[in-house]
């Protein structure tokens, strides 16, 4: 009890970086092209000179606040900011069309915080029990678990399996560069001394999300005409259409946070299942489609509920649920922290913080949401000729700021350029992320691992724990090649 | 992000996988440098673990690409003897309008890492904002020279004054 006041106590002492995520969240989240993790990306040059604490409570703002963000675009112009919130699009741009983007807009921030307090309260129960679990992993069992978590580049694929997998070892190639991180030789530096010390994360991690998506925005330069909802009304939903909706928010919040859990699903898919659940439940499943509050309602709650839910693999195993996690554990690492049971046992009070910050990001944005809805529609109207041209110089900031050198501008740039081919030609670039930051640790456990066996490769199956990860693993690959085919099935 | 023909995906396919099997020769190729240890996980075998993995998924990108192709073209062959005479759409030019927006962005983001050692971080950062601007469709004089004015000084504020970061200074005065 002492540690969650220390902890509420704490965030209230660094509020301003807890508003500056869920604002900044908010808006990234609305802007379609920008996302949760553009966002955290855009945070990096701050992040760098921070605390630990404060740094995750921004992130943890612009997580959840991007979340949220994404349905304002899907209900004012019908596009969705985030790919969490293109359910919302189904109904909530048909009730903006009759004049209702208030009571839209409030429904949604409704629906965001309770799923956002429930998947909170599943991190702050679960979190630390599977933590003291994590503690009695060795190298084989990480080991075990990094393959798991490397499958992950399957899930996050777009279309192609194979183009998937090709950027995942693309990012595993692109680690190999630098020392061995055994032996400490050099490797893959083809003669070239700034190879030395490999890519560094930060300028590929800008380049592959941020410079990537400004390049793309500058091909669809002008082409975009979306009927745009002018003004808004805030208009609160009545307490009898609140009543109706109890049950709804409450399922898909729970079904997103069991989603969120799981890694390598996400906000995208836990909100389409809760819109398919909710229409199923429903009593009038024929006004889906066109306008149905809980339409609404139900997508919201789940993709905010996916939050916590992500975090709880992130925060204690090291491995990321989703796209944004997966950006947020590599800033993790940049800063110094690193996720895994040793965070809870020696830094709690980072832990008390997080969680407290999480919890309150959520009241934020219901304060936030609710207040500033009259807003929204200029917020959208941002010309991207000013946007873009300053997303871009806080991105060179960011790349220069990691190691004060004009060399990662240069390589922010480069791996920009690489990144929009990748997106242009189908290749996602968040497998490339995930092998860039789990490859290493893989082979780190590895070596570890044949060390202490003495260079026997059967210890890596001699733990049940390690064989419950490779099963795990087969199973989301599996689960991965099942869901692009029956993708391709519906064409 | 505008859609790609089906025929050219192929052929860009194929060339990704041709490009990324280069790469992964060259990887393997180049782990024979690396000394043998017999002690734990010999420093040859992740790397080649890996180029082997890449190579294998660069072929099934090329053999993919190659079959759609050639399905491709057999059926429009098939096409061309029921439809003789039609024509189909106009060819885009190479260098459409979108992609010299996005090599002169590239360039203008190369000229500004070249130069700005040298002219520091304000003289650098003010023309880039501009041009970027100007590349990203502003044409209003005025709100060029503000935007470009005022985020330079805010930046250069917030992260020399407030975070300390040694931003580049000019060399030549």
């Amino acid at each position: 009890m002492q540690a969650a006041i220390e902890g509420v106590l704490y965030v209230l002492n660094h509020f301003p970086f807890l508003f500056i995520g869920v604002a900044g969240g908010i808006l990234v989240g609305a802007l379609p092209g920008l996302s949760g993790s553009t966002g955290i990306i855009l945070l990096l040059p701050f992040l760098l000179y921070v605390e630990p604490a404060e740094a995750l409570i921004m992130m943890s703002g612009m997580f959840c606040g991007s979340m949220y963000g994404g349905s304002i675009s899907a209900i004012l112009i019908s596009t969705p900011g985030t790919p969490s919130a293109a359910a919302t699009v189904l109904d909530g741009y048909p009730l903006a069309k009759q004049g209702k983007a208030g009571k839209a807009l409030a429904v949604s921030t409704i629906a965001s915080t309770a799923g956002g307090i429930i998947s909170t309260l599943c991190l702050i129960l679960l979190a630390p029990q599977l933590a003291k679990l994590a503690l009695k992993f060795g190298p084989p069992e990480y080991f075990a678990l990094m393959i798991f978590g490397l499958t992950i580049m399957a899930s996050v694929s777009t279309s192609s399996l194979l183009k998937g997998l090709l950027s995942g070892f693309f990012g595993l190639m692109l680690a190999m560069v630098g020392l061995d991180p055994i032996l400490g030789t050099p490797r893959f530096t083809f003669g070239i001394t700034r190879f030395l010390t490999g890519f560094p994360m930060v300028p590929v991690l800008i380049g592959l999300f941020a410079f990537s998506e400004v390049f793309a925005q500058l091909e669809v330069l002008g082409k975009k005409a979306i009927p745009h909802v002018e003004k808004v009304r805030s208009s609160l939903p009545t307490l009898k259409e609140l009543k109706g909706l109890i049950n709804v928010i409450l399922g898909s919040s729970i079904l997103g946070t069991i989603i969120g859990i799981i890694p390598a699903t996400g906000g995208a898919i836990a909100s389409f299942m809760a819109y398919n659940e909710a229409r199923r439940f429903s009593k009038h499943p024929e006004t889906f489609g066109t306008g149905e509050l809980a339409g609404i309602a139900a997508p919201e709650a789940a993709n905010n509920g996916t939050t916590g839910g992500a975090m709880i693999p992130m925060l204690t195993l090291g491995i990321p649920g989703d796209v944004v996690t997966a950006v947020m554990l590599g800033a993790l690492l940049l800063i110094g922290v690193r996720p895994g049971p040793l965070l809870f046992s020696q830094t709690p009070h980072i832990i008390h913080a997080l969680f407290a910050g999480f919890m309150m990001a959520q009241f934020l944005i219901l304060a936030l949401g609710l207040i500033t809805i009259p807003l929204f529609p200029k917020v959208l109207k941002v010309p991207v000729g000013i946007l873009y041209p300053i997303v871009l110089a806080l991105c060179f900031l960011g790349a220069y700021s990691y190691g004060n050198s004009v060399y990662d501008m240069g390589l922010s740039i480069i791996f920009g350029l690489i990144g929009y081919f990748m997106k242009k030609h189908g290749f996602s670039a968040a497998p490339t992320i995930l092998g860039l930051i789990l490859g290493p640790m893989a082979e780190q456990e590895l070596g570890r691992a044949l060390i202490l066996s003495h260079g026997d490769w059967t210890v890596l199956f001699k733990s049940p724990i390690a064989l419950l990860f490779y099963a795990l693993a087969c199973l989301s690959v599996w689960y991965s090649i099942r869901g692009i085919r029956k993708a391709k099935a519906k064409g | 992000m505008p859609s790609i023909g089906i025929r050219t995906m192929h052929k860009i396919n194929t060339l990704y996988g041709v490009l990324t099997a280069l790469l992964a020769v060259a990887f393997f190729q180049y782990s024979f440098s690396f000394p043998s240890e017999q002690r734990g996980l010999d420093p040859r075998v992740y790397p080649r673990f890996i180029s082997i993995c890449f190579f294998a998924l660069s072929v099934g990108l090329i053999i993919t690409g190659i079959k759609a192709w050639r399905r491709e073209k057999e059926e429009r062959g098939k096409q061309k003897e029921t439809t003789s005479g039609v024509q189909g759409g106009s060819q885009e030019p190479f260098l459409t309008p979108a992609k010299k927006r996005i090599g002169s962005m590239f360039l203008v983001a190369l000229g500004y890492v070249a130069v700005i050692d040298t002219v520091g971080y304000l003289l650098a950062t003010l023309p880039f904002l501009a041009g970027s601007m100007v590349l990203f469709g502003e044409r209003r004089v005025w709100r060029i020279l503000m935007v470009s004015t005022v985020s330079t000084a805010i930046l250069f504020w917030l992260f020399r004054v407030i975070f300390r970061v040694p931003l580049p200074v000019s060399s030549l005065w």
